[in-house]
């Protein structure tokens, strides 16, 4: 079975825009040109991606007190939502 | 020269030829409008964004702020996308800043030969991904709420006994693994003709569940870079060899993010 992700890639968490943003953060995050810039020489590519992805899976913890925007520390334990669940928009094919 | 400034020059990609009109009406991070900044006959796309935004101390501060994280990758990945339609373009890492743009000047100085030399290899190519998932149901006892298995739970039985439990949940393991085995193995399989038939190409860690939101355990998140002339025929050879025991995910065309670091990526 093949899912087509179309032009834009699949909807995965947050899947409201059209490019997942795990699979943008894969690409931005591990790739790219790594230029030692002005700003940013203490962070190294692979701090960035733990850096991210622990923001992603604190975040999503605390998805569900996100109504308001400035958002406390959030200290919820990692989980998934079933309501953020991939699928929706996505195009199955059996095979 | 140290002039102290409130503002940085944060750069997207480096192209070539990149039309003129194409930066009109762009929108970059932080809502900046987007320049071109020439050196070597090549130009760097460039937003003038707050310091105090993009300072390496605040830089890792909101790096854990999802928000500003999915804004800024977000807004990032449009400009590269948009001029990337096109223009040949090289993208950075997100969040690559310099003091001004007489710095983005010369490193295009400094590194342009490096730069010309990714162009000539990325141009005309695009990067597609394939992710394999191990379907929940196929790896029975992964899913701990049963989501109505036949198997897990057979009516007729009435209660069972602990024993009786612990023997099911026991073979359910077992199958699990095997089923995951099983799937990891078609993976690379899938791997294996998905490189063969691109240029290049990369594997990405695979995403835990808490990151994918599903509860479908993710096996391959593989990047592949093809010519694009020839991505039907690449995409037709995922098809084709894409095993029926578990979800394959496409997805693409993609600027090649992931190999811009030339025979190594």
């Amino acid at each position: 079975m093949t899912v087509s992700g179309g032009t834009g890639g699949s909807p995965g968490i947050f899947g409201d825009q059209e490019v997942a943003l795990v699979d943008l953060l894969d690409r931005l995050l591990a790739g790219g040109v790594v230029l030692t810039g002005d700003l940013t020489i203490s962070l190294a590519g692979v701090d960035l991606v733990r850096l991210s992805l622990r923001a992603l899976l604190v975040s999503i913890g605390a998805d569900e007190d996100r109504a308001d925007p400035d958002r406390g520390p959030a200290v919820t334990a990692p989980r998934w939502d079933p309501e953020l669940e991939a699928g929706a928009g996505v195009t199955e094919v059996r095979r | 020269m140290s002039v102290v400034t409130d503002s940085v020059s944060y750069v997207y990609a480096v192209g070539r030829e990149v039309p003129v009109g194409s930066l009109d009406d762009l929108t970059g991070v932080a809502g900046r409008e987007v320049a071109a900044v020439a050196g070597s006959g090549l130009q760097a796309l460039v937003s003038t964004v707050p310091l105090e935004d993009f300072s390496g101390e605040k830089l890792e501060e909101r790096l854990q702020d999802l928000t500003w994280l999915a804004e800024t990758a977000r807004a990032h990945h449009h400009v590269v996308d948009t001029v990337g339609r096109a223009a040949a373009l090289v993208p950075l890492a997100l969040a690559t800043v310099f003091y001004d743009e007489a710095r983005v000047r010369a490193v295009l100085e400094e590194r342009g030969a490096e730069f010309t030399r990714a162009l000539d290899d990325l141009d005309g190519r695009a990067e597609f991904g394939v992710k394999v998932y191990l379907p929940t149901g196929a790896a029975p006892g992964a899913g701990e709420k049963g989501t109505a298995e036949k198997g897990t739970g057979e009516k007729g039985a009435g209660r069972t006994t602990g024993t009786e439990y612990l023997r099911r949940r026991r073979a359910a393991v077992g199958a699990a693994e095997r089923a995951m085995r099983s799937a990891r193995e078609s993976a690379d399989a899938l791997h294996d003709v998905a490189s063969e038939a691109a240029v290049r190409s990369r594997r990405h860690r695979v995403h835990d569940t808490a990151l994918t939101g599903r509860t479908d355990q993710m096996v391959l998140n593989g990047a592949y870079l093809v010519d694009r002339a020839r991505s039907g025929e690449w995409r037709a050879a995922v098809d084709r060899a894409a095993p029926g025991e578990v979800t394959v995910e496409i997805t693409g065309p993609w600027i090649p993010y992931s190999f811009v670091n030339g025979e190594d990526g």
